[in-house]
């Protein structure tokens, strides 16, 4: 058909938060923003990168044995030389534990059109179906819209999870007549302040979220309350504000959590300053006040 | 523990020895006298009994009686005790209140204490017998010969070393249940004809004060050895075969008579409070003792039951000195193990059941695990089937053995009757002095209940339920307590409630409904007033176990119709607000005809209740059941038996655990040309050599060579138990309740019943399966290393191994991960076991059906099992059921998909599919439930058998390991039953600990 196909950086099956159901939830990999609190870091580069993971490494050193490139030494992957890597899988093949992994493999819209229906009876027993995450799948839209598709003629309940940073014409041309529902994340009100934390200002964002308006799909905009970025009440405020002005009465509030800490460390990126605890319920419970004219979705 | 005789000698010894040890030239100087002294030791042992049985009349009249003071006895045996390596030999001859020890060993000893070496046998005198026992199952210790003489000889030894009782494990104290949960209102569905809300959620325990107090003292009361059944039993025997003069009776006759004489002798009780009269036992839980069969191992131990760590018993001085003075020695030839040794000369099969690794014959305990026709009691009454009894009986053209047969099922009939009429005379002289008018009331009721049923059909509900009980007491009195099943309650209560409820205008019914719930919850709670005989030995091997007493739920009546009506509701209400470990709550699902609802009930029961019920695949299971001949009415009316295994009530006798066969010694033996490790020994066929082989279908092939030769040597132990069993045990009463007998004139054990069979429960599938992936992926496709090294990495248990071990576990797909070579080697050793099985011959007609439960056997058989191929270690648990292992690549959905996969055809005699799942903390119950029911319906429209979810976390189980007294109710789900997570044992524990677990929410 002649589509690019994206990298697609995880299939996550018996998903039970990324929406209704028991769902599946395809991570594409790419994403125009790059929030410092990523919790799919490994989701941000369009490129296939290589994951180390010490807890799984037995120090056995048959990766270095391996790789022909001379990117891991005598010192093992910890120092690993990601500059020299060509991301060969050498390394990844001799790696007894499964320590080193690489992450990001392209699919045909049939090959995981197929694999997705694998699990559809638990989809039709549970009101689950497909979600469409990441990264950003909008970065994808022709490959994720053939894919929403196929799944949609198959009345599997198809979802897209979005930064809301994306091209319309593209997006509502291509994916958005497969969509069921679309979970849209609204991080910051404050364009200079999004820019800072997210890389990019949120113009287009809200732009689209208004657009999203007129067509015939279900929205839920989501809040991610994140410590330090977005957790004071004035800023809570006025993302309440901007919502309210775009006609929006209910939203899901997410609670930070630290466990994506890890992933970084993996990914040989040294973590930001955000707290490694969860969310203090007192927060949370300010955050619900600020919403309290929203209904708010668990 | 108190100082043994030899203690200080033996310190004495130890010193000197390790200090010679340290000499290399001194050291086989230093084995010689350990041999020595170890000889010398065993003769002072017996030397030191012999003393105080010349001496000590308390101590001699516990194997010698005149017969002045009761029953005459004079125990004469020999008990020889060797080394295996050669290093002593010695005997102790015992006669006539003496015993004599001498180096000359005779030819044919009664038993033989055989110990792996000096060392072992040094433990005779340094541990309790109990622990001596023990040494059985590392197989430093084995018996040879007939095993009553042993077990005798290790009470004389406890009884020898013990100065003065030690005092009693302190009772249990009261428990904090914890607050109950309420359920989610449900709309009218399936047949539901009066319930407004199916799921009750209006009731709680808390509503039931009778039914809250009954569970509050069944967790406080400790159990207690019951000898009034082995007694009444053994005294009506002897007395028998005093009269007798040699003549022999018709085993089912001589087997009734002595049922007669302990139904109308054994004391009428009706506990205080409850609705439903009789109890199994005489104490309040009560552990029942069946002699003839399995009830011996406990002899050893009747001195120290009451202190040992996991599942203490009490047991008064009278009840220790009615076994072992007048029930035990009966036994010690006649019991079911030790007449099939006798009758077949001691065979290999027999013998290697006592090594305890390859399978464990059920029949040694128990036939039981089949389920009688109740309805034919409720409708009809037990004086309309005497009477067809009788008429058969004095029919002309009978012979005589037919007329004994058909006198004997009239005679149990009888028998059950008469102790319904004590019953009621019991409840009257009860009500004639009770004060509380409400209670005289239902005293008086249930006089006028016991007075009619079960002899006259059943008309309410609460009659129904009396007949019932009264004749599973009867049940019990007969056949052991294990995985004798009760049936469809739902169903067959269903007519009752319906009769009574009708009768009432609208506003008297919510309190009959109210009513109905107690009824039934009384009814669950005296299921609970007994518990099987397990030694210590059992406690490692089933431990924690109930008597699996199978209640089951729902699915299709014979007509194909919906059977999930207001009783499947009630019942399901009490399964919740109970949540018990026993009976055992099974539940059908028809798709199709059940509600969903209905399925979303059944796991919001077993969300509630943490582990019950478990859930069965209505279609998948009538399949499995038509498959052996069994017409389509009869087909759907099957229960859950024993565990999980369906036979169709009242009409098949299916003995469903006559066996747990242990799958992976074969593949530690065809890698090791037919030896097994742990025993030591040549057991298999010599197969070919590991070094020999150049590909996969090699190793496959002589892994089926193994498993061939196990299940024929297995089966064949079984028939000749069962051969026994017809002349030891038949069983008179539940052939009675059953179709067939009468029409054939031959007892259920001779194969009298409709239809027949056996059935195993095989145990470690997923063990051998992902060994031989990692075979054949790493020795063959690899070619990371041939067999030969493998196996010396298996041998020493990975040491040094440890990037081998790290791949196996890491980078070779596991079954249960979606991974199509798993599934298909899966399908394989099934397929094998399924045709093999069939093959075999049966002793009573009909055949032997595969299935894959473990109970507890996977923990036991791990523990007796070395590193395997897969990457477990030596010692750790097999996986339970067919449970894939624990893997972070395997989701829960890929371990629904392979095990829905294979095919239900060829495991006829079911599967135990554990999954445990946690629940999210910010997760609502309706959404965890919904999840679940998500998960169940999904296996079941993929093929899938049956499902058991546990509801809990690790995190809550190592907590729970922790603090016990924390937990006394936490409920978990085994492989097939249910058990108190204190009452395992500590290997079971770090077992259900590391099961995988799936979360019901990220």
């Amino acid at each position: 058909m002649g589509i690019d196909l994206p990298l697609i950086a995880d299939i996550k099956r018996n998903a039970l938060d990324d929406g209704p159901g028991i769902r599946t939830t395809v991570f594409f990999k790419g994403c125009p923003l790059s929030c410092v609190w990523c919790h799919n870091p490994e989701c941000i580069s369009a490129a296939p990168e290589l994951l180390f993971r010490q807890a799984r490494c037995i120090d056995c050193r048959d990766c270095a044995a391996a790789c022909t490139q001379g990117a891991i030494g005598a010192a093992g992957p910890s120092q690993l030389d990601r500059a020299r890597c060509k991301r060969s899988a050498d390394c990844v093949e001799a790696c007894p534990g499964g320590a080193l992994e690489i992450v990001g493999r392209r699919y045909s819209v049939d090959e995981l059109t197929e694999l997705l229906l694998r699990d559809r009876v638990f989809f039709d027993n549970s009101g689950g179906g497909v979600s469409l995450s990441g990264g950003e799948a909008t970065l994808f839209s022709e490959f994720a819209g053939a894919v929403a598709q196929r799944l949609s003629e198959q009345s599997i309940h198809v979802l897209l999870q979005t930064c809301g940073h994306f091209k319309w014409e593209r997006f509502a041309s291509l994916l958005a007549p497969h969509l069921d529902t679309i979970y849209f994340d609204v991080k910051l009100a404050d364009p200079e302040e999004h820019h800072h934390f997210c890389g990019r200002d949120n113009a287009l964002i809200v732009e689209n979220l208004a657009r999203l308006r007129a067509l015939d799909v279900e929205v839920l905009v989501r809040v991610p309350l994140v410590p330090q970025v977005n957790c004071e009440r004035d800023k809570l405020a006025s993302i309440a504000t901007l919502l309210r002005s775009l006609g929006v009465d209910r939203v899901a509030l997410l609670a930070y959590n630290p466990l994506w800490g890890s992933k970084l460390a993996s990914l040989g990126r040294k973590a930001g300053h955000l707290p490694e605890r969860f969310l203090d319920p007192a927060q949370l419970e300010m955050a619900r006040k600020v919403f309290s004219g929203f209904s708010i979705v668990q | 523990m108190q100082a043994q005789p030899n203690e200080a000698l033996w310190g004495l010894k130890r010193r000197v020895l390790d200090k010679a040890r340290t000499t290399p030239l001194l050291r086989r100087t230093a084995q010689g006298v350990t041999q020595g002294l170890t000889a010398l030791g065993l003769h002072a042992l017996f030397r030191l009994m012999d003393l105080r049985l010349r001496f000590d009349p308390s101590y001699r009249r516990l194997i010698y009686r005149d017969g002045s003071n009761g029953l005459a006895d004079d125990w004469q045996a020999t008990v020889a005790l060797e080394g295996r390596d050669g290093s002593f030999s010695l005997c102790a001859q015992f006669g006539g209140g003496r015993v004599r020890c001498s180096t000359i060993v005779p030819a044919k000893p009664d038993a033989t204490m055989s110990f792996r070496d000096a060392a072992a046998a040094r433990m005779l005198l340094t541990e309790t017998p109990n622990r001596v026992l023990g040494m059985l199952l590392s197989g430093e210790l084995v018996f040879r010969g007939n095993l009553s003489h042993v077990a005798r000889l290790s009470f004389m030894l406890t009884s020898l070393i013990e100065r003065h009782r030690r005092p009693e494990v302190a009772a249990r104290r009261p428990i904090v249940r914890p607050k109950p949960r309420r359920s989610m209102p449900m709309e009218p569905c399936d047949s539901v004809r009066f319930l407004p809300d199916p799921g009750l959620s209006a009731y709680t325990i808390d509503d039931f004060p009778r039914l809250a107090g009954f569970l509050d003292d069944y967790f406080a009361i400790t159990p207690e050895i019951c000898s009034e059944r082995p007694r009444l039993y053994t005294e009506h025997l002897r007395d028998q075969d005093r009269r007798s003069n040699g003549r022999q009776d018709h085993p089912a006759l001589r087997q009734a008579g002595a049922f007669h004489h302990l139904m109308s002798q054994r004391r009428p009780i009706i506990r205080s409070g409850d609705l439903l009269a009789g109890t199994t036992t005489s104490k309040q839980v009560g552990v029942v003792v069946y002699p003839q069969c399995g009830g011996i191992p406990i002899w050893p131990e009747l001195r120290t039951v009451n202190q040992r760590r996991l599942n203490p018993y009490r047991i008064a001085p009278e009840d220790v000195a009615v076994l072992n003075d007048e029930v035990f020695p009966y036994w010690v030839d006649r019991n079911v193990r030790e007449h099939a040794r006798a009758a077949n000369d001691n065979p290999r099969s027999i013998q290697l059941d006592e090594r305890f690794v390859l399978y464990f014959q059920w029949k040694t305990q128990a036939v039981s695990h089949t389920i009688a026709d109740m309805p034919r009691v409720l409708q009809r009454g037990l004086l309309a089937l005497r009477q067809e009894a009788q008429d058969k009986a004095a029919e002309q053209s009978l012979g005589q053995r037919a007329a004994s047969f058909y006198q004997a099922l009239a005679l149990s009939l009888d028998a059950v009757k008469c102790y319904a009429a004590r019953l009621s005379a019991q409840a009257a002289t009860d009500a004639a002095t009770e004060r509380d008018p409400a209670r005289r009331a239902e005293l008086t009721e249930i006089a006028r209940i016991c007075a009619k049923v079960p002899a006259s059909p059943a008309e309410t509900l609460h009659e129904a339920l009396q007949a019932i009980w009264t004749v599973w007491i009867g049940c019990h009195m007969e056949n052991t307590n294990a995985g004798l099943s009760i049936g469809r309650l739902d169903q067959w209560l269903q007519p009752y409630f319906e009769a009574d409820i009708a009768k009432l205008p609208e506003t008297d019914r919510p309190a009959y409904i109210e009513r109905a719930i107690e009824l039934v919850g009384c009814f669950y709670l005296r299921c609970t007033d007994h518990l099987p005989q397990v030694a210590d030995l059992g406690n490692k091997l089933f431990g924690g176990s109930a008597s699996g007493q199978v209640i089951t739920l729902g699915g299709v009546a014979p007509d194909g119709s919906n059977t999930v009506a207001d009783m499947s509701y009630i019942c399901l209400k009490v399964t919740e607000m109970l949540a018990l470990k026993d009976p055992n709550i099974n539940a059908r699902y028809h798709e199709g005809i059940n509600s969903a609802a209905y399925l979303q009930r059944l796991c919001e029961v077993n969300y509630l209740t943490g582990a019950t019920p478990s859930i069965h695949n209505d279609r998948a299971v009538i399949e499995v059941l038509r498959d052996q001949g069994l017409s389509e009415p009869e087909a759907r009316d099957w229960s859950a038996t024993g565990c999980v295994e369906p036979t169709s009530c009242g009409r098949h006798y299916g003995h469903t655990n006559c066996m747990m066969f242990n799958l992976v010694a074969p593949l530690e033996m065809a890698l090791r040309r037919g030896y097994h490790p742990l025993i030591d020994e040549q057991v298999g066929p010599v197969s070919a050599d590991a070094a020999s082989m150049t590909s996969f279908e090699q190793v496959l092939g002589a892994y089926f060579v193994q498993l061939r030769r196990m299940i024929e040597l297995a089966t064949e132990a079984n028939n000749m138990l069962g051969e026994s069993h017809k002349l030891v045990r038949p069983t008179p009463f539940l052939s009675a309740l059953f179709e067939g007998p009468l029409a054939s004139g031959r007892d259920l054990s001779e194969g009298g019943a409709k239809y027949n069979s056996s059935g195993s429960g095989n145990v470690g599938l997923v063990d051998v399966v992902d060994s031989l992936v990692a075979i054949k992926q790493i020795v063959f496709d690899e070619q990371r290393l041939d067999l030969p090294s493998l196996i010396a990495a298996l041998d020493a248990d990975f040491e040094g191994h440890e990037s081998l071990l790290t791949r196996i576990t890491q980078r070779v797909p596991k079954f249960g991960s979606g991974h199509p070579l798993p599934q298909q080697i899966a399908s394989q050793v099934i397929s094998f076991c399924h045709e093999v099985f069939r093959e075999q011959p049966h002793y009573r007609g009909g055949h032997y059906n595969s299935g894959f439960w473990s109970m507890s056997n996977h923990v036991a058989f791990g523990t007796l099992s070395g590193a395997l191929p897969s990457g477990r270690r030596k010692g750790k648990a097999f996986t339970p059921g067919i449970t894939p292992t624990a893997s972070r690549h395997s989701a829960i959905v890929d371990h629904i998909h392979d095990v829905a996969s294979l095919d239900h055809h060829e495991m006829p005699n079911n599967i135990a599919f554990n999954v445990k799942v946690v629940p999210g903390g910010h997760e609502t119950a309706s959404q965890s439930v919904a999840h679940m029911s998500g998960y169940a319906r999904s296996y079941m429209q993929e093929g899938g058998m049956q499902l058991q979810f546990n509801v809990v976390s690790s995190q809550t189980l190592r907590d729970a390991m922790a603090n016990p007294e924390l937990y006394p109710t936490l409920l978990v789900r085994i492989s097939g039953y249910n058990a108190y997570f204190n009452d395992l044992n500590d290997d079971m524990k770090r077992e259900l600990i590391e099961r995988a677990e799936h979360r019901l929410s990220d």
